[in-house]
């Protein structure tokens, strides 16, 4: 605890702290809506892409994450396909910036964000739907007031268990973020710099911390399982 | 086809529906033309698998014809030879499935409520719940109510949606006879206080169709085998919930 203490003492450990929270809420927003959009249209029978789609959400599940870094560096970097319109056009750089590090976090996150809200879509009884269609409510309507509201254990559990994988996520955040003191170092980078550099107190803190805050959420999670359906 | 109709008023609801469909007898095509005058209440009757539950998605819009036309007074709902083909929410109908299609995160209260279309005169949520018996569970969800109460539930929904088309998908087939009884008595008062412009009540049950409708329909494999309007008076109703035979013998028409 007294370990504990002293990195909240720290200036850089709290700046340090601070941005894995933005990152994190950064992250958690798209989760829920890319998570959502994502979800919903991979629920829905055959549509052209759509199983390139599930393979692109997927792949970061099974894909090394130092590999996956390193395909996002080649994308994002300053003269890649990508990187290079979106520096020129849009004035954004993501590599080794707080973008690159939200960019992380979303792609080791998302397939755990998408397959629970996926997998509830396509479980839930088409007739709910239906009824609301026959009492005169567009498909805007039947979204939000029918199939969210019913979904919305999956879409907090999916939305934890990407948050988990965020926060805990080193490999894609070290190609891409590039483990910048003061600027691109997170909780789980700032653990693996303090193993590097022999500061075991730190990491035991850090680590400390970042178990409070996942076991926080998987308690807040069970609990809003229980609870009724709807917001 | 026996039909001893010996008026013909105007038709209010109008539709001719052509679709093929797997029916217990096998590939038929689904071949349906009916006219209703205001009012009326008509009951599909017919063997499981005969069309009559396909027939009520497709008036509803839940499913597409191959070919047909539905027209509700003057508008137009479907006609597929100018390709026209109102959307669900957009036909002023209301279907009360077999399985009551509950939202199971909403109370009573809010199931009505969320059922209202804008700009529509239906009654009130209190007095619909009044009418069907749930004033005092108002704030219960459908995971705390029995099958009776659900089925009640149901067709308070699709009534505070103030539909001109009433579709009953065997409203009260799952339901013991006590319950059953309550629930036609309630039908009855909702036929007599001219909630709605006409109805479609699928039943296998010959004495709820008597009881309940004033034109009884018979269906096999999409077609229509039998059309006669109900006459208390020839047709004296039989004791309710006495089953009817699948196919039913010409004496019953």
């Amino acid at each position: 605890m007294s370990a504990l203490s002293a990195l909240l003492a720290s200036a850089d450990a709290r700046q340090m702290l601070w941005l894995t929270a933005q990152v994190a809420l950064a992250s958690s927003l798209l989760h829920a809506l890319f998570g959502l959009a994502i979800g919903y249209a991979l629920s829905r029978p055959s549509w052209r892409g759509r199983a390139l789609v599930d393979i692109a959400v997927t792949l970061p599940l099974v894909f090394p994450p130092m590999a996956t870094g390193f395909l996002l560096l080649l994308l994002f970097g300053r003269h890649g396909p990508l990187g290079q319109p979106l520096r020129e056009s849009f004035g954004i750089e993501l590599v080794f910036s707080f973008p690159g590090l939200v960019l992380a976090a979303f792609i080791a996150g998302l397939p755990l964000a998408v397959k629970p809200i996926q997998s509830a879509f396509e479980n839930l009884p088409k007739i709910l739907a239906e009824a609301a269609r026959t009492l005169g409510k567009n498909e805007w309507q039947i979204f939000w007031h029918i199939l969210l509201p019913n979904i919305r254990n999956a879409l907090i559990g999916g939305l934890v268990l990407a948050l988990g994988r965020s926060l805990g996520e080193v490999g894609i955040t070290l190609m891409l973020g590039g483990n910048i003191e003061g600027r691109t170092v997170t909780a789980s980078l700032d653990i693996y710099n303090a193993v590097i550099t022999g500061d075991f107190e730190r990491a035991g803190a850090v680590s400390l911390l970042l178990g409070m805050v996942t076991t926080a959420l998987f308690v807040i999670l069970r609990r809003q399982s229980r609870a009724p359906l709807g917001w | 086809m026996s039909d001893n109709r010996t008026e013909t008023p105007t038709p209010l609801f109008a539709f001719s529906l052509r679709k093929p469909l797997a029916f217990a007898g096998g590939e038929s095509m689904l071949n349906i033309r009916l006219d209703l005058p205001a009012g009326q209440w008509l009951a599909l009757q017919g063997a499981s698998g005969a069309g009559k539950t396909s027939l009520l998605r497709l008036l509803a819009g839940l499913e597409t014809p191959s070919a047909g036309h539905i027209r509700l007074g003057d508008a137009i709902w479907l006609d597929s030879e100018r390709g026209l083909s109102l959307p669900t929410c957009q036909r002023q109908i209301g279907l009360v499935f077999q399985e009551h299609a509950l939202f199971p995160h909403m109370s009573a209260r809010r199931q009505l409520d969320f059922a209202r279309r804008p700009g529509q005169a239906a009654p009130s949520t209190d007095e619909l719940l009044a009418l069907v018996g749930l004033n005092q569970l108002a704030e219960r969800y459908p995971a705390a109510l029995s099958g009776g109460q659900k089925q009640r539930l149901a067709l308070a929904r699709t009534l505070a949606s103030a539909p001109r088309v009433l579709l009953l998908d065997e409203p009260l087939s799952a339901l013991d006879p006590a319950l059953r009884r309550s629930m036609q008595a309630l039908l009855q008062q909702i036929r007599d206080s001219r909630l709605v412009d006409c109805a479609i009540l699928v039943t296998h049950d010959l004495g709820e169709a008597r009881h309940l409708a004033d034109r009884i329909v018979r269906v096999h494999n999409g077609r229509i085998h039998g059309d006669r309007l109900n006459h208390p008076s020839i047709h004296p109703p039989l004791p309710f919930h006495q089953e009817s035979p699948c196919i039913l013998p010409a004496a019953c028409f």
